[in-house]
């Protein structure tokens, strides 16, 4: 049994302490999904609070069948799709609204660059289909295996592969002038 | 191998995701392709541009879960029917009708979520069984999840 699985038994029997771990190690990574699948850090965390509520209000019938990370990104990810179903989100939001970890040892010039190329991602991300975009965030961004991501999104190890080839092929036409070929 | 099945291959062996054996006939194939390793370089080129978007830092807390906690537990409806007084009799018919209904049904039932199967059931499955739009499948996953089904639950559900 692994230790999310412990913490999230715990909680299951009362210890709120144990929750309060559990969230304390997943919150962020619950956050950034949301905000990579939406393109709104307001609205990511609305979503991420909502699904730690919604398992908070649910601990006391948790069975440890599937890690508590797949778990949490199931329930984050289909928050998220509802949540951009409901509303369409602007992804022209500026980079620049003080949320973003930037990097700061970068010149002045370097910086305009970088931004200018992290807008370009950012669009280029949220221009994809829903599924392509929730395997990429899934797996390029979280780390999930194509299992894990599988297990996430309720579709087959062998949807994610093909969700994936489709969503770089659309990135890589997306990001073309950004794209550096050595 | 042909350079479409290879390029179909390309993103998975990036991710490492492949089995060595087809692992090795992509990197061999590569190796000696001008085209598909100029493929290969793109798509490298494409996820390592990807981690251009950084991340957001959360402002909030577990403080304000427990608070939303809170207000959700607020917002229910309170629902209790009254304490009606229920015959003894009444009950025990009531009681038995369940039991034969429920033995009917198992005996007619023949759709894919029968007693017997072995396979877990889609999330699309659980959805109708909970009588939940198919594309609002979060009370349904998070009871599915709760319940122990989410092992081994990569549906079939069709890609997008």
């Amino acid at each position: 049994m692994d230790y999310d699985t412990e913490l999230m038994l715990r909680a299951s029997r009362g210890e709120d302490a144990a929750f309060r771990e559990l969230f304390d190690r997943h919150y962020k990574r619950a956050v950034n999904t949301a905000y990579r699948s939406t393109g709104d850090p307001d609205l990511a965390e609305d979503i991420a609070m909502d699904a730690f509520a919604r398992i908070y209000e649910s601990r006391g019938s948790f069975k440890p069948a599937a890690k508590f990370s797949t778990y949490l990104y199931r329930v984050v990810v289909n928050l998220s799709i509802n949540a951009t179903k409901r509303r369409r989100v602007v992804t022209s939001v500026s980079l620049d609204d003080g949320r973003d970890v930037a990097s700061s040892d970068a010149g002045p010039d370097e910086r305009v660059e970088r931004s200018e190329l992290a807008r370009a991602v950012r669009s280029a991300v949220l221009s994809l289909p829903v599924n392509q975009r929730m395997a990429l965030v899934l797996t390029r961004y979280e780390g999930l295996s194509y299992h894990d991501a599988a297990q996430a999104m309720g579709v087959s190890v062998g949807a994610v592969e093909s969700l994936l080839h489709r969503a770089k092929q659309n990135l890589r036409k997306a990001l073309g002038e950004h794209i550096s070929l050595e | 191998m042909r350079c479409s099945k290879v390029r179909s291959l390309l993103t998975s062996y990036l991710d490492s995701e492949l089995e060595e054996r087809r692992s090795a006939e992509v990197r061999e194939h590569v190796d000696a392709c001008d085209a598909c390793r100029a493929e290969l370089a793109a798509l490298r080129s494409v996820t390592s541009t990807l981690g251009e978007w950084a991340e957001v830092e959360p402002r909030l807390g577990f403080d304000a879960l427990l608070a939303r906690v809170d207000r959700r537990a607020a917002a229910k409806p309170r629902f209790e029917l009254p304490a009606l007084p229920v015959p003894r009799w009444a009950a025990a018919m009531l009681a038995v009708a369940s039991v034969a209904g429920g033995v009917l049904l198992g005996t007619i039932g023949t759709g894919s979520t029968s007693v017997g199967s072995n396979k877990p059931p889609s999330a699309q499955q659980v959805a109708v069984a909970m009588d939940v739009q198919p594309h609002d499948l979060v009370e349904a996953s998070l009871a599915y999840s709760l319940g122990g089904g989410l092992q081994g639950s990569a549906s079939e559900r069709g890609a997008q």
